[in-house]
């Protein structure tokens, strides 16, 4: 367990940049038949040490395809990332080959995805497939996994006499402690969470959010976690970047996001929310919806359905603008203050 | 050390176990495994077990019903039944196995390569597979048989060629179906090499039916051989074969109807036991439908 952590710390030892992930200028897209999706456009992010950011959007806004790009398992085709770079712990993710990419998927980063019925082999008992991580990241020999694989079963709140069990013969909460277990089997740097709660009963969300919270700060290990739920964004993330038609159109800590957000689009999201403490006559949801991807508008993306629609907005390139060091916004509302 | 506990490991959850405790709670595919066991024993042990040899001839005691010295009565030319019967198995079973083995490693991977590759190769591969699934496979087989001459081997031939569509068919759409589950994505993003995606996560999921397409197919397979045989393109008398000798009986099916009864019979009990246990074997292999 201590040579793991010792050999990590000595591989990312001599970077000192704080960022444990940095995106710049990622474009990608999809070809299909009706022509080309623009799914991620020009997003830039950073993920800092330890912390945990959440990407908020709608069905569609690029938020998995980013989490995917991000480990490179886009299928290509149709998919193909056309631009930008995805530094990892120093190093760019998009020019390492095959091989060296397969390294650091699982061990350095790993994903935990949606729906956890099917993110489990059904022929494969749950031991098996958490140990299996391990081995294939040769670090352990066969027996030593198997016991790291009891640990990690045990970490996660499973009693580890059902290392022999299959997946069936788990509820959705369990499998998606396996499916935990298995993300975090080899205490990788960074832990993708691509709406790991959406499948899961209320109750057991909020179990298994707190668990994967918990987990995190004990490992030290920064997360993305992709969501539509703003209330898990603000129980458990330090950053939020929200996302919308492929564009990240604000993004800033929980505080910048929760108390002084500047969208248009983000005060829609929030205001399409039932809130208890303000006696709202009705929610009020934003009209119309996401532009076509293949087909976006010339400037502002959200254009169509603002309420503060300007004629440039239409016309103009959308400039970032930045309030403080954390909090930006893509929207031209605020670009004539400067 | 840990070598030894890994054994003891393995053997602990080795699912095969389980596949054949779950696979022996069917009642009905018991009973077609003790038929198959039973046919494989005669088949190995013909020799044997058989009371006369399957070409003596007994002109004197020809187109006897089945008595106390022949179980199976005599066929026109006085050789005992029951013993043909018995040697009959070997050809049948040898036939059945090895046109299915010839047909699925042929169909397994050219599927296989379809449904990986997909795109233009797929189309190319599955489309010539469709010109020759248009066929019918008996027809083919005759055709084939014709062309290559009678005998065993060429019989085998036949009888494969003309199933390889179907497998190949069946192996694409199972690997293609598990092409696209979630936990191929998942262990592609542990780090899995597409090797061992392949070989551990997408053919142990998708092997349950082929296995079953499989034991089927052996069942044809046989029937297809005594097709064959019957219209005298696959094996030549005196070697017996169920089907050759059903073909002979026909000319007696009045008089001696027991003639064609018991290769019949045969040909059902093996064509049945393979069914069932296909059909067993379709149950036990899928964990879900544990207890």
């Amino acid at each position: 367990m201590l040579s793991i952590q010792d050999s990590k710390i000595k591989r990312g030892g001599l970077v000192l940049n704080k960022n444990i992930l940095e995106i710049k200028d990622l474009v990608i897209q999809y070809k299909t038949r009706k022509g080309i999706v623009k799914a991620v456009n020009n997003i830039n992010l950073s993920i800092e040490k330890g912390e945990t950011t959440g990407i908020v959007g709608e069905t569609g806004a690029g938020k998995t395809t980013t989490a995917l790009g991000i480990l490179r398992l886009i299928s290509d085709p149709p998919g193909k990332i056309i631009n930008g770079e995805i530094i990892f712990d120093g190093k760019n993710l998009l020019e390492l080959s095959a091989s060296e990419m397969r390294k650091i998927r699982g061990d350095r980063i790993s994903m935990i995805f949606q729906d956890p019925m099917t993110a489990l082999n059904p022929i494969m008992t749950v031991g098996e497939q958490i140990a299996e991580v391990i081995r294939l990241h040769g670090k352990l020999t066969v027996h030593e996994s198997m016991l790291k694989a009891h640990e990690m079963l045990e970490l996660v709140g499973i009693s580890k006499d059902r290392y022999y069990e299959y997946p069936h013969q788990f509820s959705g909460g369990m499998k998606q402690r396996v499916v935990i277990a298995i993300a975090l089997a080899c205490h990788p740097s960074l832990i993708i969470a691509d709406e790991p709660t959406t499948a899961l009963d209320v109750t057991i969300q909020a179990q298994v959010l707190e668990m994967m919270a918990k987990l995190k700060n004990d490992l030290n290990t920064s997360m993305i976690l992709i969501t539509h739920d703003l209330g898990i964004v603000a129980e458990i993330c330090e950053k939020v970047v929200i996302m919308y038609a492929g564009e990240i159109i604000e993004a800033g800590t929980v505080e910048d996001i929760f108390d002084r957000s500047k969208h248009p689009y983000t005060k829609g999201l929030f205001d399409s929310l039932p809130d208890l403490d303000e006696d709202k006559v009705r929610l009020r949801p934003i009209p119309g919806a996401m532009p076509d991807p293949t087909n976006l508008p010339n400037g502002c993306n959200f254009a169509p359905r603002c309420p503060f629609k300007m004629p440039r907005c239409e016309v103009k390139e959308i400039p970032t603008i930045h309030f403080s060091d954390t909090h930006f916004i893509k929207c031209l509302l605020f670009a004539n203050k400067d | 050390m840990s070598r030894i506990r890994f054994i003891e490991a393995t053997r602990h959850n080795s699912s095969w176990f389980e596949v054949i405790q779950r696979f022996s709670r069917n009642k009905l595919s018991v009973i077609g495994t003790f038929i198959l066991l039973v046919l494989i024993f005669a088949a190995v042990f013909a020799p044997l077990i058989a009371p006369y040899p399957y070409d003596q001839q007994d002109l004197s005691r020809a187109k006897e019903y089945p008595s106390k010295d022949h179980w199976f009565g005599t066929d026109n030319c006085g050789r005992d039944i029951f013993s043909r019967c018995i040697y009959g198995a070997r050809i049948s079973l040898q036939v059945g196995v090895f046109a299915v083995a010839m047909a699925i490693t042929v169909g397994g991977i050219l599927g296989a390569i379809s449904a990986f590759y997909g795109g233009i190769v797929d189309d190319l591969i599955m489309r010539f597979l469709d010109v020759v699934y248009a066929v019918p496979a008996v027809l083919l087989g005759i055709a084939i048989a014709a062309t290559l001459g009678a005998g065993l081997r060429n019989l085998m031939i036949a009888i494969s060629v003309g199933n390889i569509p179907s497998y190949a068919r069946v192996v694409r759409a199972s690997v293609l179906t598990v092409k696209e589950n979630e936990y191929i994505e998942a262990s592609r993003s542990i780090g899995a090499s597409d090797l061992r995606i392949i070989f551990k996560h997408i053919i142990p999921n998708a092997l349950a039916p082929i296995i079953v397409q499989a034991t089927l197919g052996v069942a044809i397979a046989i029937l297809s051989c005594a097709t064959l045989s019957f219209l005298g393109l696959g094996i030549q008398p005196p070697i017996p074969e169920w089907g050759s000798m059903l073909s002979t009986a026909r000319n007696y099916i009045r008089q001696l109807p027991y003639m064609s009864i018991f290769p019949g019979a045969c040909i059902m009990l093996a064509v049945f036991a393979l069914n069932v246990i296909g059909d067993g074997i379709r149950d036990a292999i899928d964990p879900r439908l544990k207890d």
